[in-house]
């Protein structure tokens, strides 16, 4: 089989760690996964039974203190994605063996986190009610994405440099991209990758309620992400963390580190059409898989498996699916593809990063997740979708679709390592 | 050094804040060292653009960098066709902004109002917000000026959206740099915006007693006494085209600026840390953004610093910027923040290109100079510009400890 053209500065995972709604590492993540047990529920972090969509995937079970514990004055500054994204960033750094100490300077930190959660109640009392003076306005700033990343900038002892993202959906896709760019380019040797991610609360349920985004109309929790189902009618909102350490391949070589996976080629777009719509021809996603295939320098043949967007709404999927066949146009009958957000959920702005994450562990391990849900297959859907059960297959290459409101688009191919 | 095909160039610049609402306006507020308000009280961008219908769907405050973005489009000349859609990327710096600002959300919650308790209740608002109201989301989306801004340049390659503070702007920059020397782009857009006078973001500050309130309009940055330093948030968006030179010049394109390098760092220590030594990061960033422009610190004749009037972040630039050219000639200092106020994540761009329009001068406003602050205390007290020392820096210190530097050939 062909390989990759090989990068100048080949670009390399070290770490992975993750919390989730399938696990609250990312072992826990991926046996769930492969598992293909739904976690939706009926939301328990706030009353939801009042609205279409009152289901969502929750991280349950997860004890900040003993996973990520912090002085007072950070911990006043923590969220729950912020929290998960500690103990993400703790489990990663652990798998890689990376000194906190060491080489600060050649080590950034570049993430993909999600817009500011704020209480209902606080919204209604403080900002509704104009009560701009009231102490609890300072806490505010926990919110703010970047304090996300200085946190977890801390927790790594990095200073080379800060990078947050939003673009919704895609947020932590164009994180590990910009991660991958910025080891080719000579700017470091070690990036602190991924997302986090809560929006699991009244004002932004409220909101995709009423953008019809959600499911409805489901038969129960666990069934109402269906991706390529044909009884889809909407995605369902999850929440968590995903970091990856992504690291220069002699740099990785010299501490001995256990090498995960290769990251081989990078694509983003902007679809420049709609804020929420995709293109009907798919445009915007089919030449970020296109640039991503290009860079890394092989055919599409040589890509097994593709983790899609796959956010189980009607529009997503079709044209998803539209994309994937008309890039992969040669080699369609032997590509699989799922979305395993029928397991985790939707989370936005930490989905690209666990589902690299389930990239790379499908390329080592062999086995292609499932898409759970899937019943019916919708027949404007022509890819061919990943049986109920794990399924066995040597893998190569694995691409990660992100599409976001908002119009952008990645792609990123991780592959097996091979020296 | 030579000027080379593949350089990178500024060739546009679009701008709006408070002292000047287009680049033509920038001369006549340094000129007359505008004083007026800083808060963009009643703009509006319509008039400014190409496709009115894309504000109905924005916030207020998007406004400003959608009407930054056409103005700069109009400025670097760039006419449809000049290069493929796909070659054309756009970088935004963009403020955290709360998705539930606007009129819709405050009154559903308004609504929701439990009469047992008086207060709105999260189960009744489950209700009211899916009520013919409508509770949009979209028009708080922080990406909104990336995605429409792309529309207005028709920009389908490479992009990126960018919550990071004071460096957001930077970060934009350096990216959109990173997509044109990777080959990827032939013309990149790169700014940001920012709305730091709303009620939330000066209640924080002011809670945090970091409002220089009652103490002066403008931001006194390096003040000498920690009883006259603040910050003043200003309200504004500033965007700038990026292109190859060879692209530049072969649509006859007006060169504004030469980018040469670029930078980041961070103190790593967290956002609650005060750690004095924070400030290596920021001199690090500097040191690395000389190298990659392949310059030295004695051939820097400006360095424009961020003089947010936070002690804590003056004292960092100040302690940077003096390890930085311990030994060499000392450049001249300036900032705009006394002028135009604390740009937050729009700031920082706006100085690759006045650079060009000083050194044209052949000196630095009394407004802007920094010599009569505690720079000059450091012997950092000239403003003449020569073409002895043709580059300058632009640093950019946040809050948090993130650091970013740029280097530019006026």
């Amino acid at each position: 089989m062909a390989k990759h053209k090989t990068q100048p500065r080949r670009v390399v995972i070290t770490g992975i760690g993750a919390v989730t709604p399938a696990g609250n590492t990312f072992a826990d993540t991926w046996k769930g996964i492969l598992s293909g047990k739904s976690n939706g529920k009926p939301i328990s972090l706030f009353d939801a039974s009042q609205m279409p969509c009152g289901v969502g995937y929750e991280v349950e079970g997860f004890d900040a203190a003993q996973a990520a514990p912090l002085p007072a004055a950070e911990a006043a500054l923590t969220t729950r994605a912020t929290r998960f994204a500690l103990a993400a960033t703790r489990e990663a750094l652990a798998q890689a063996k990376l000194e906190k100490t060491a080489e600060p300077y050649r080590k950034a930190v570049c993430l993909g986190v999600g817009v500011p959660s704020t209480s209902f109640a606080w919204f209604s009392d403080v900002f509704v009610g104009e009560r701009f003076a009231d102490p609890s306005i300072a806490d505010h700033a926990k919110h703010f994405p970047y304090v996300l990343t200085s946190l977890v900038a801390a927790e790594a002892g990095a200073k080379g440099g800060n990078t947050t993202i939003h673009t919704a959906c895609a947020s932590s896709g164009q994180g590990l991209g910009e991660a991958f760019e910025l080891i080719q380019d000579g700017s470091a040797d070690v990036v602190v990758t991924g997302g986090a991610d809560s929006m699991i609360n009244p004002l932004h349920i409220a909101g995709f309620n009423l953008l019809g985004a959600l499911a409805t109309g489901y038969e129960d929790a666990k069934t109402a992400s269906r991706p390529f189902d044909v009884k889809r009618s909407g995605f369902v909102m999850g929440e968590g963390a995903c970091i990856l350490i992504f690291e220069e391949l002699e740099h990785a070589k010299k501490r001995g580190a256990t090498i995960l996976g290769e990251i081989c080629g990078y694509g983003i777009t902007e679809s420049c059409y709609r804020i929420t719509d995709l293109h009907p021809e798919g445009q915007g996603p089919i030449e970020a898989m296109q640039m991503a295939i290009d860079q890394a320098g092989i055919a599409p043949a040589a890509i097994g498996y593709v983790n899609a967007h796959g956010t189980s709404t009607k529009l997503n999927d079709a044209v998803e699916s539209l994309s994937i066949a008309k890039v992969f146009a040669g080699s369609l009958d032997q590509l699989k593809v799922s979305s395993t957000k029928s397991v985790t959920g939707h989370l936005i702005s930490a989905a690209g990063a666990i589902e690299l994450a389930v990239c790379a562990a499908a390329v080592n391990d062999g086995l292609l997740p499932p898409t759970a849900n899937l019943e019916v297959q919708d027949p404007s859907c022509t890819v061919t979708l990943t049986a109920a059960t794990p399924e066995r297959r040597a893998l190569r290459y694995a691409l990660s679709n992100s599409i976001g409101f908002g119009g952008s688009n990645t792609a990123l191919i991780v592959g097996r390592y091979e020296p | 050094m030579s000027q080379q095909p593949n350089d990178l160039v500024i060739t546009g610049c679009g701008v709006v804040t408070a002292p000047a609402k287009s680049r033509a306006a920038l001369g006549d507020a340094l000129q007359g060292a505008y004083a007026g308000p800083l808060k963009l009280e009643g703009f509006d961008a319509a008039p400014m653009l190409s496709n009115r219908k894309l504000l109905k769907a924005a916030a207020w405050y998007h406004g400003y960098g959608l009407a930054a973005v056409e103005e700069c489009r109009r400025d670097a000349a760039l006419a449809a066709g000049a290069y493929q859609p796909e070659a054309i990327g756009l970088f935004v710096g963009a403020p955290p902004s709360s998705c539930f600002d606007n009129v819709n959300y405050t009154n559903a919650v308004r609504q929701s109002v439990d009469p047992a308790t008086g207060m709105p209740s999260e189960t009744a608002f489950g209700k009211t917000s899916q009520s013919a109201l409508g509770t949009t989301i979209l028009k708080g989306l922080p990406n909104n000026v990336l995605c429409y801004g792309a529309i207005i340049l028709d920009a389908k390659g490479p992009n990126s959206n960018y919550l990071a503070g004071e460096t957001s702007g930077h970060l934009s920059l350096i990216a959109a740099a990173r997509n044109l020397r990777l080959g990827r782009l032939g013309a990149a857009m790169a700014g940001a915006y920012a709305y730091p006078t709303d009620a939330i973001v000066t209640s924080m500050q002011r809670q945090a007693g970091n409002l220089r309130e009652g103490r002066g309009d403008r931001p006194a940055p390096f003040a000498v006494s920690a009883l006259d330093a603040g910050t003043v948030g200003a309200d504004g968006a500033v965007f700038l085209m990026l292109e190859r030179r060879d692209g530049a010049e072969k649509r006859g394109a007006k060169v504004q600026a030469t980018y040469l390098g670029a930078a980041t760092a961070s103190a790593g220590t967290g956002p609650c840390s005060h750690d004095d030594a924070a400030f290596e990061g920021l001199a690090h960033a500097a040191r690395n953004a000389l190298a990659q422009a392949g310059a030295a610190a004695d051939q820097i004749g400006l360095v424009w610093v961020t003089g947010s009037g936070l002690p804590r972040v003056d004292a960092w630039e100040l302690a940077a910027v003096d390890q930085l050219f311990a030994g060499a000639p000392k450049p001249a200092v300036a900032s705009l923040a006394p002028v135009f106020g604390h740009l937050m994540e729009a700031g920082g761009l706006l100085e690759c290109v006045l650079a060009g329009d000083l050194y044209r001068a052949g000196e630095v406003p009394a407004a802007l100079s920094m010599g009569q602050t505690r720079f000059g205390k450091l012997g950092f007290t000239g403003t003449r510009l020569s073409a002895d020392k043709p580059l300058a820096l632009v640093l950019r210190a946040g809050a948090e400890g993130d650091f970013t530097a740029v280097v530019v050939r006026p």
